[in-house]
Order: structure tokens, then sequence, then C-alpha cells
């Protein structure tokens, strides 16, 4: 995996994916600490949510979010 | 209100009604009671509509329950042993929902009867258990039925939740409804009912009203306990004696139904005359407790 | 069924169902150019040493028209994982927590029911579909630069959501069917692949929702009359399905306590 170089442009041209991502974690963190979390405890939930790229979120609300069923 | 025939209800072949009778009048509250497990639920199902009978006839309001083709065209109020509602909405939109949003100032009307005013815009999942059924009698309601059927409306709520359920209950005796619904806590039907039903095994056992009941069972009884055993030849006596209606011995005591406090004295020269020592002599009044018990020991 | 509309558009948005289905299709939308511009030369860049690694470049062919396709493929594959079990208890937990009960009583129609479902719900994934594939548009003609008109993308963006509307419909008969959210997206699932499966075996693309996806795959700005066949055999079968629902909602019982 060398040449793997962060570069500008390449920050640039992923910034469309960064984006979502990181509106999807801020709203889970919102959704987490205010309305509570099943299955898992809060915490996991969270790094779910942050280190899986967009999957851990969808995952959250799909089996994490109290108020659905 | 109701009239219901020779109904019989099968799951896969397995028979939980077998020949069920029962006639519900108009104005009154109709307590039906019976152990868990022999068919009230299943029986309300039916009459709501819900569910249909293998055989038998059921006729609600005028209606021929079999062949009505909508739950929701019978003009019942209906709650269930345990209303589901979508935990997503507010006590307000769940009652706007269910009335297709025609009248919002019946819903807020409800909300104010049920006592949930304040509680209206807060969402269902944060519900107790008491505030969950008080909202499904408020969704009962909605339409305006001039019958209701409830499942277990005060079952599985606190002393003092059961109490408000009860108290509109009765409310909505006398605004001129007619009320059907089921218990296993006999101190409710003793308190609201007019016509009790109790069902066991799939049928009907009896179906009097309340006061008959009380007048029949409700007699005086006289528990004696002595330190030695009664003679066979006592407990002869006892039971023939004028005023005594029944003789039931258990270890060391003898329970004796009689029809009024004055057959004391002869008993008590009789247990003289053999020889009894007694140990207690008391007075009890059969509650529709003992009643039940024993109607199911019986069976 | 006004009343009908807002509670499902209610369940949609605080279920979390809308935000899960945009988010997941626009990172499928955004994630395929960056794979196909950016990772996958790096990878085979760093295997490969020095001249090969354009050449690579060359042969795979990285073109915007390229990358969409290879992004519309990824929906059906991965897309259709994503709908059937978000929405997989649209109708069968409904049974199953006994949820309708209450809305039965209250004189709720089921065809209301069943049709407030599939127009909200079917909405929703048009608009999903369409917005990804714009965004996918957008973002691959920023990466390789612009070749199609918005056009061709608009109508695939249709189809394809009309193909989806399919898979809801599948949802809500299958949920109605089997009782069970997990049941009825499993089955689902298995009903598109097989239908898939089928298809492709057999060639039968114009008669079947598949061929829908082969119309998306061209890529073409034109409605032509090929069109038309598996797009009202989609139609028709999304009907029946809705009637097959609603014939077996009014058949079914509802005892108190939940059904297993």
């Amino acid at each position: 995996m060398n040449g793997f170089v962060l570069t500008k442009d390449l920050l640039f041209l992923l910034s469309p994916l960064l984006l979502l991502q990181t509106s999807l974690v801020v709203y889970c963190g919102f959704v987490i600490f205010k309305e509570g979390v099943r299955n898992l405890s809060k915490g996991a939930w969270l790094l779910i949510c942050l280190f899986i790229n967009v999957i851990g979120p969808v995952l959250f609300f799909l089996l994490g979010r109290k108020e659905v069923e | 209100m109701i009239s219901v025939q020779g109904l019989r209800k099968e799951f896969d072949g397995f028979p939980v009604l077998k020949g069920l009778d029962m006639e519900v009048k108009t104005g009154e509250i109709y307590g039906f009671i019976g152990q868990n497990g022999v068919g009230k639920t299943t029986t309300m199902s039916i009459l709501a509509g819900l569910s249909r009978p293998t055989r038998g006839t059921c006729v609600v309001r005028g209606k021929d329950v079999s062949k009505n083709t909508h739950p929701g065209d019978l003009g019942i109020g209906y709650l269930p042993e345990d209303p589901k509602f979508y935990p997503w909405m507010s006590a307000r939109e769940t009652l706007l929902y269910l009335s297709d949003a025609q009248n919002k100032g019946r819903v807020q009307e409800i909300l104010r009867w049920t006592g949930l005013a304040d509680a209206s815009e807060r969402r269902v999942c944060g519900f107790s258990r008491g505030m969950k059924q008080r909202l499904g009698i408020g969704v009962a309601l909605i339409r305006d039925p001039d019958l209701f059927i409830l499942d277990e409306p005060s079952s599985a709520l606190d002393p003092r939740g059961r109490n408000e359920v009860l108290c509109l209950i009765k409310d909505l005796q006398k605004m001129g409804k007619t009320i059907l619904l089921s218990t296993h806590i006999l101190d409710d039907i003793e308190r609201i009912c007019d016509t009790v039903g109790m069902i066991d095994d799939g049928r009907m056992v009896f179906e009097k009203p309340l006061a008959q009941l009380q007048r029949e069972y409700r007699q005086l009884s006289l528990q004696i306990t002595s330190i030695m055993d009664i003679s066979a030849a006592a407990i002869e006596k006892l039971s023939r004696l004028t005023g005594v209606r029944s003789v039931t011995k258990a270890e060391g005591s003898l329970t004796l139904g009689v029809s009024d406090k004055t057959v004391s004295l002869a008993v008590m020269a009789l247990l003289v005359e053999h020889g009894v020592a007694v140990e207690s002599f008391t007075w009890s009044k059969t509650r529709l407790e003992d009643l039940f018990l024993r109607e199911v020991r019986d069976r | 069924m006004k009343s009908e509309l807002h509670k499902e558009a209610l369940s949609a948005l605080r279920s979390g169902r809308i935000l899960i289905l945009m988010a997941s299709f626009l990172f499928l939308a955004l994630l395929t150019p960056t794979m196909l511009k950016i990772v996958l030369p790096k990878v085979l860049g760093s295997r490969i040493a020095g001249d090969a690694s354009q050449e690579i470049h060359e042969i795979m062919n990285m073109t915007q028209l390229g990358c969409i396709r290879s992004y519309v493929g990824h929906v059906f594959e991965i897309g259709s994982l994503i709908v059937a079990f978000t929405l997989c208890g649209l109708t069968a937990s409904e049974i199953h927590g006994n949820t309708w009960v209450l809305p039965v009583c209250a004189g709720k129609r089921f065809a209301q029911m069943v049709g407030a479902k599939l127009f909200i719900f079917g909405s929703l994934l048009m608009i999903t579909s369409v917005l990804a594939l714009l965004a996918n548009y957008g973002y691959s003609g920023l990466l390789f630069g612009f070749e199609l008109g918005v056009l061709p993308i608009l109508r695939a963006g249709l189809l394809q959501g009309m193909y989806m509307l399919f898979l809801l419909s599948c949802l809500i008969t299958w949920g109605v069917f089997r009782k069970r959210p997990i049941a009825a997206g499993f089955l689902t699932l298995a009903t598109a692949y097989g239908v898939h499966l089928i298809t492709s075996l057999l060639r039968i693309h114009p008669y079947t929702p598949s061929g829908l996806l082969i119309h998306v795959h061209e890529l073409t700005p034109a409605f032509d009359s090929s069109l038309l066949l598996p797009l009202g055999v989609t139609i028709l079968l999304i009907i029946a399905m809705a009637l097959i629902t609603i014939g077996l909602l009014k058949r079914l019982e509802w005892n108190g306590r939940s059904a297993w």
C-alpha cells in the first residue's frame, strides 16, 4: 500500500464521502444520546458509527434505535 | 345487544370454545370471568369481528358477526388485552390518526376525559402500562359507539390505575353504553358489574345478575374448629338440622353453610351433646372468589 | 386516506427509514467512482510497477459511463439488500406486533392501508433512486469528465425506482404471507435474485421486472417501445401483488395474542 498519500487533491475528491459520513455520525451521536439505544451500549454504538463507514450508522438505525418497535 | 348461541372456535382442530352461549343486555356492564386460557380473549375477539367462529351464531348489535366483512363496521369500541400503538406517535397523533383527523375537538375531549391531556404530546413509547390502557379506552371511544368490548381493562395495573379505569367504565355506563368486560380480578366484578358470566373449558358455567349471585352464594357460613376429631355421627346430625344447608369437612375444621345466625344455638347444643371440645366458632361470608374457586375445582 | 398517508410519512421519517435509504444509496453512489478512480488504480499500481500501471489505467477503460454502469449493478446487488432489510417490517411487523388491530377496529380499510404504504415508500424509493443516480452522475463526471446528458440519467433513475417499487410490493406481500419481518426480507431477496437468474437463463428480459435493469444499464435518452413491455409487466405485477395482499388481509384473523 505504498504511494497511498493523502494529498490535497485526493481530499477534495473524497470530500462528498467524508461529508456524508461526518453528517451521519453527528446525527447518530445526537440520536444515541437523546433517545437511548438497545442491543448494545451507547459507547459501542458510537464507536460503530464512527469507525464503520456509513454501514455503521445504517446498522445503528436498523438495530440500535430504541423507539422502533 | 350481544347474543351468542352455540359458539365453537377451533385453532388447527383444537377446540377452544365448545358451544358457548351468552346474552348481553343493553345498558349493562357484563363481567366475563374465568381462568387464563379458557377462551375469554377468543370469545371477545370473535365478538369484535377480528376472528371468525368455527360454528355457532354471534349477533352483535343486530349484525351477524360471521357475515360481517370488516371489524370496523360493527360499531364496537374494542380494547384488546394488550393494546399496541405506534411507539413513534404521540397520544394526540394516535387518536387523530385513528379518527381520520375528523374531529379535533372530540380528540381533545377524549384526552381530557381519559386524563391524558397533559401527556398528549408525548410519544407513546414512553407511556406506562396504565396510560396505554387509558389511551386504549380513549381509542375505543373515538367513534362514540354504544357497545364496548374491553378485554382485561383492569389487569396488569396497580391499584390506583385499576381504580381509575373502573371509574371510567362506570362513567361509560352512566352515558347509556353497554359494556362487556373480561377480568380475572373478581373484586372488580363485584364493584361494577351488573351481570356475571363465568366461562370454563370453552363453555358458559353460569350467567346471572350479580345481585342474584350474591344472594345465592353469599351465604353465611360457620366455621368450627375442634381440638379433637368431630365424630361422623355428629356431622350426620349437624347436616340434618333445619337451617343448615351444607357441611364441609376439612382437616380439623368443619364449615357449615347456614341460613341465618339463629342456627348457632342448635349447632352449639348438638356439639355439646356429642362432647366436642370446640376451639373456635366463627362466622364468615362466602366471597365471589370462593365461589369461583369452588366452581373451578368441581369441574 | 389522508390520515393514512400522513401516518406512513411520519413512520418513514421517525423510524429513520428515510435516512437509512438516502444515506446508503448516496454512499453507494459516491463510493463507486471513488473506488474506480482513486483506490483501485493505487492498489493495482502498487502491485504492478512502472509503465504497466499506466496501461492498466487504459485497459480498465474508466469513463463516466462505465462508472455509472458499475454503480447501477451495485444498486441491484447491494441496494436491493438494503431496501429489503430496511423495509422488511412494513407489513410483517404490523401484523406480528398487532399494531394493525386498533386501526382495523377503528374502521380503516385494508386497501387504503396497503395503498398508503405503497405510495409513500414507493415515492421514497423513486426519489432516492433518482437522487442517488444524479449524485453518482455528478461525482463521476467530476472525476472522469462528463460525457452524458442529464436526461438518460433521469430516465434510468425512474426505471430503477420502478424496479424498487416492485421489490417494495414483494416485501408487502411476503410480509402478509409470512408475518415475520426477516422472513419477508429473505423471501423478497430470493424473489428478486431468482427472477433475475431465471430471466438471464431463459433470456426473457422483455417480460420480467429484471428487464427494467437492462434498460437502466443502457443509459440511452430515448423512450423506445421495447421499454413498454417490461414496464407494463412490472406495473401489472405490482397491482396483482397489492390485490393479493389486500385479499389475504381481509381473510386474516386477528387473534388478540401475537400471531406465531
